[in-house]
């Protein structure tokens, strides 16, 4: 006969120990309830199996643990991923647009580009009734100030958000470039774990947390391999974590693959996003901001509103992306004041016989007529009116002048009431001397006029041939409609990410209830199976007392 | 079974919440503004928002330049019609003046009337309206007409002869834009309203005080000599006779077609603000229903939203205070 005392013995050590595991792991599970990215993890148990006892039945051996599996299923977890970047991505867009829309209210308290052009016509339809009033001339003057001010701070509110996209897109890549060198650092440490045998679980945790992070940043197809590590590439194949190294992505705004990168819209330069095969002293950068922006994350989101910069782009109009567009029409705006405004603030050529040279035809109180940008102005050093017809300003000139925006630099020629040329010449034409009649308002009523002329606005891509009001009808509907849609996309994907993860948290979060009925059971179990140790000391104690 | 984690029930709980303090916020905002499109993006049709509230500010912008206009031709219409009673009344004295009764002592007398008259109508004709002359035409800045002098007599006011502001802008005349498509003459050179008018009775004054005036017709060049009495008593008082003439002519080819024009330019000033009325109600009236928030709507929608944040913000609380296995181990 065996001596199953011992076995009563060995058994119940067994139990407890397998269930103090348990108990620890179900401690684990509570402590990290609120933990970001923990699965919930179960301690497998098997019977042990023992050697064989000699007679013809076998009393189990007890209990072990047989291994510990983290609760997870993969496609929740990339669904997770999935949605979270496409969220990540309208949130951003959505948020930048919010602020752009801003600029371009609807509500009528707001000095806007668009009320203020209203306003600056029917300054000048007013001024036309009585030119030589010197308050009607200051309340011209008064609307023109605030139409080159909504228009300046506008603009420079674009080319400030642009700055910022532009800013943060640096900020998540420096972000990106942390997540996959720790994914790289998890990856050896899982590999290294789990070929001796074990479960890597907490590094397993910690690299889907990073993976759900770097998922809202950029999209990215990821391969496990056999050793648990995980290889992370891009769309167009490139590779940002192969097993335990990283490349880390740059960013710059001098990249060897485009020499002539255009200004950003606030004159800076955007950066491009790329990957440097030779050394910083020679670098042979590799371009992937076309590919992060088709993609989605944080990242791309940023990337479509803030425009990405074509090879052969010169102008900062030139880029695509939702404040470059809006950009670009108020510059169409600004083009047009300064050119076709002020061309026709000059009033006819007073000497046709001289084509090369435009003689203005307009004059102010002061009986002078005004320069070649006459009305509207812009600051710069050097010459303003250097080609084409000299005296008239022209598109030429504004081109020549290499500048890439008017909009930040845009000004009235004078703030002077007496300096509004509001009259048309009245002597007999030339050679007679030039008469300016103060009462003569044919000039400023011109510039009225000019509400209802349709007019070729372009800036970049951008183009349309309308009135001023119906050019800025455009811009609000433009801004208006991709707002919406990033609301909508933004509210969808919210939708989808929430459902997500509630599905994974479903799968893999930690239910209290759970952990504390497991509880229960364990304790009792553990207690039995300590009951069971008294029971064989009390076998052993009667046959001790026996003899 | 499904399971229901910790993490799942707050997460849930917590969009829930949030969403339903967004419908608050829109709606409170919706209620607080009487707007239920603010950005562009509210709204689908905001392009056609921005359309309408131009032309909203375009039309009062046309209404208030109407008034100003209105005020102003209504002054001229003041000043043309004291003109026109001036004439009336000079044609009765001419009448008077030219009866044979009379000898060249009472006609004399006459005379001090008629051209304190042809002084009223200068005075008129040089009238300024908020500081500027209205007759100069575009030369706003100097009396239309200023006083010249005639050879006889060399003192009083026969001796002054007054004439039309030479320049080539106070021949010309302004027009401005009261509606997107109607512009409207606002102005009148004077010439064309009391050239005549002053010519007449400056040659009826100085006929009823004994000086004749050169040429015979036309405009007066500044000569003419003193009647010899009694050979050119005949004389003078065909002299005076003809000046009704004139008289009638100025009233009746400047003055009273003046008169009626500054009526009818009122008169479309009146129709233009009529149609500016009605497409400022239409623009209005679109706005309201695009742009405006349905007050009632709003505050019933704003309601119904505290009510669901109320009861969502309830239930966390109860979810959250609910005893678990833990609390009865």
């Amino acid at each position: 006969m065996s001596n199953n005392i011992a076995k009563i013995l060995n058994n119940a050590t067994r139990a407890m120990a397998a269930h103090q595991a348990l108990i620890a792991n179900t401690g684990n599970n509570i402590a990290n309830v609120n933990t970001p990215g923990y699965a919930r993890r179960v301690v497998n148990l098997q019977t042990e199996v023992g050697q064989s006892n000699s007679g013809t039945f076998n009393i189990g051996n007890g209990v072990s643990v047989q291994s510990l599996t983290r609760v997870v299923d993969e496609f929740l977890q990339t669904s997770v991923n999935r949605s979270g970047g496409d969220q990540a991505g309208y949130q951003t867009e959505n948020d930048f647009l919010q602020r752009v829309q801003s600029l371009f209210s609807l509500t009528g308290n707001s000095n806007t580009v668009g009320s203020a052009l209203t306003s600056f016509f029917n300054a000048a339809n007013n001024l036309s009734v009585d030119p030589s009033s010197i308050e009607l001339r200051s309340n011209f003057v008064e609307k023109g100030n605030d139409l080159v001010s909504s228009i300046k701070s506008t603009y420079s509110s674009l080319a400030d958000l642009q700055t910022e996209a532009d800013n943060r897109v640096v900020g998540e890549i420096s972000t990106v470039n942390s997540i996959t060198s720790q994914i790289a650092v998890l990856n050896g440490q899982i590999s290294q774990r789990e070929t001796s045998g074990g479960l890597a679980s907490d590094e397993r945790d910690r690299r889907d947390q990073l993976l759900e992070q770097l998922g809202s940043k950029i999209s990215f197809s990821k391969l496990e391999q056999a050793d648990g590590s995980v290889n992370i590439s891009l769309s167009n194949g490139f590779t940002l974590v192969n097993g335990t190294t990283s490349r880390d992505l740059g960013t710059t705004t001098t990249p060897s693959f485009d020499a002539t990168v255009p200004p950003s819209l606030g004159g800076g330069k955007l950066n491009f996003i790329t990957y440097n095969y030779g050394t910083s002293a020679a670098p042979a950068d590799l371009d992937l901001t076309k590919v992060l922006a088709a993609g989605s994350g944080s990242v791309a989101g940023l990337l479509r509103v803030r425009g990405t910069v074509g090879a052969s782009d010169t102008s900062s109009f030139q880029a695509d992306g939702s404040i470059v567009a809006m950009a670009s029409r108020v510059e169409a705006v600004t083009r047009q004041l300064l050119t076709s405004v002020n061309q026709t603030y000059l009033g006819p050529d007073r000497d046709a016989s001289t084509p090369a040279t435009w003689e203005a035809s307009s004059g102010d109180l002061n009986g002078n007529v005004p320069p070649a940008f006459g009305l509207f102005d812009f600051t710069y050093g050097g010459t303003k009116d250097s080609t084409g017809v000299s005296g008239l300003p022209e598109a030429s000139d504004l081109t020549a002048t290499g500048l890439d925006n008017f909009s930040s630099l845009l000004s009235l020629t004078s703030t002077d009431p007496r300096k509004i040329a509001a009259a048309r010449d009245s002597s007999a034409g030339f050679p007679a001397p030039a008469v300016f009649a103060s009462g003569d308002g044919s000039n400023i009523k011109a510039i009225a006029d000019l509400q209802a002329s349709n007019f070729t606005f372009s800036a970049g891509s951008f183009s349309l041939t309308t009135t001023f009001g119906s050019a800025y009808d455009e811009a609000v509907s433009y801004v208006g409609n991709k707002q919406a849609n990033a609301d909508v996309n933004q509210k969808v994907s919210s939708d989808a990410l929430n459902t997500a993860t509630q599905r994974r948290d479903q799968f893999s979060g930690v239910s209290l209830d759970e952990e504390f009925t497991d509880l229960i059971k364990e304790q009792k179990a553990f207690q039995a199976s300590a009951k069971m140790i008294k029971t064989g000391s009390d076998l052993l104690d009667i046959i001790i007392s026996a003899i | 079974m499904t399971r229901i984690s910790e993490n799942q029930m707050i997460r849930s709980m917590v969009s829930q919440m949030l969403a339903n303090q967004q419908t608050v916020n829109k709606y409170s905002q919706e209620v607080t503004t009487g707007l239920k499109v603010q950005n562009p993006g509210d709204s689908r049709l905001s392009g056609t928002i921005s359309q309408f509230r131009e032309m909203e500010s375009r039309i009062s912008g046309h209404q208030d330049r109407i008034k100003t206009v209105q005020g102003l031709l209504t002054f001229q219409d003041g000043v043309v019609s004291q003109v026109n009673d001036a004439l009336v009344r000079a044609q009765e004295l001419a009448t008077q003046g030219a009866n044979e009764t009379l000898d060249p002592a009472h006609r004399a007398l006459i005379s001090d009337e008629v051209m304190a008259l042809r002084d009223h109508i200068v005075s008129l004709a040089n009238s300024t309206y908020q500081g500027r002359y209205i007759f100069g035409g575009n030369d706003d800045g100097t009396p239309p007409y200023t006083a010249q002098t005639y050879t006889n007599p060399p003192t009083g006011p026969e001796s002054q002869r007054y004439t039309y502001n030479t320049s080539l802008a106070a021949g010309q005349t302004r027009t401005v834009n009261v509606t997107d498509d109607t512009s409207i003459t606002v102005n009148t050179p004077g010439s064309t309203v009391f050239d005549n008018s002053i010519q007449a009775l400056e040659r009826l004054g100085r006929s009823l005080s004994g000086y004749a005036t050169n040429p015979a017709s036309g405009t007066p060049d500044g000569t003419g000599s003193a009647y010899t009495f009694p050979a050119q008593y005949t004389t003078q008082t065909q002299d005076i006779k003809a000046t009704i003439d004139l008289l009638n002519n100025a009233r009746e080819t400047d003055v009273l077609p003046e008169q009626s024009s500054i009526a009818g330019r009122l008169a479309r000033l009146s129709s233009a603000n009529d149609v500016l009325t009605q497409n400022m109600n239409s623009a209005k009236d679109v706005l309201g229903r695009l742009q405006d928030a349905d007050i009632t709507q709003s505050a019933s929608d704003l309601t119904l939203a505290q009510s669901a944040l109320q009861a969502s913000l309830t239930v966390t609380t109860r979810l959250m205070q609910q005893k678990g296995v833990m609390d009865y181990i």
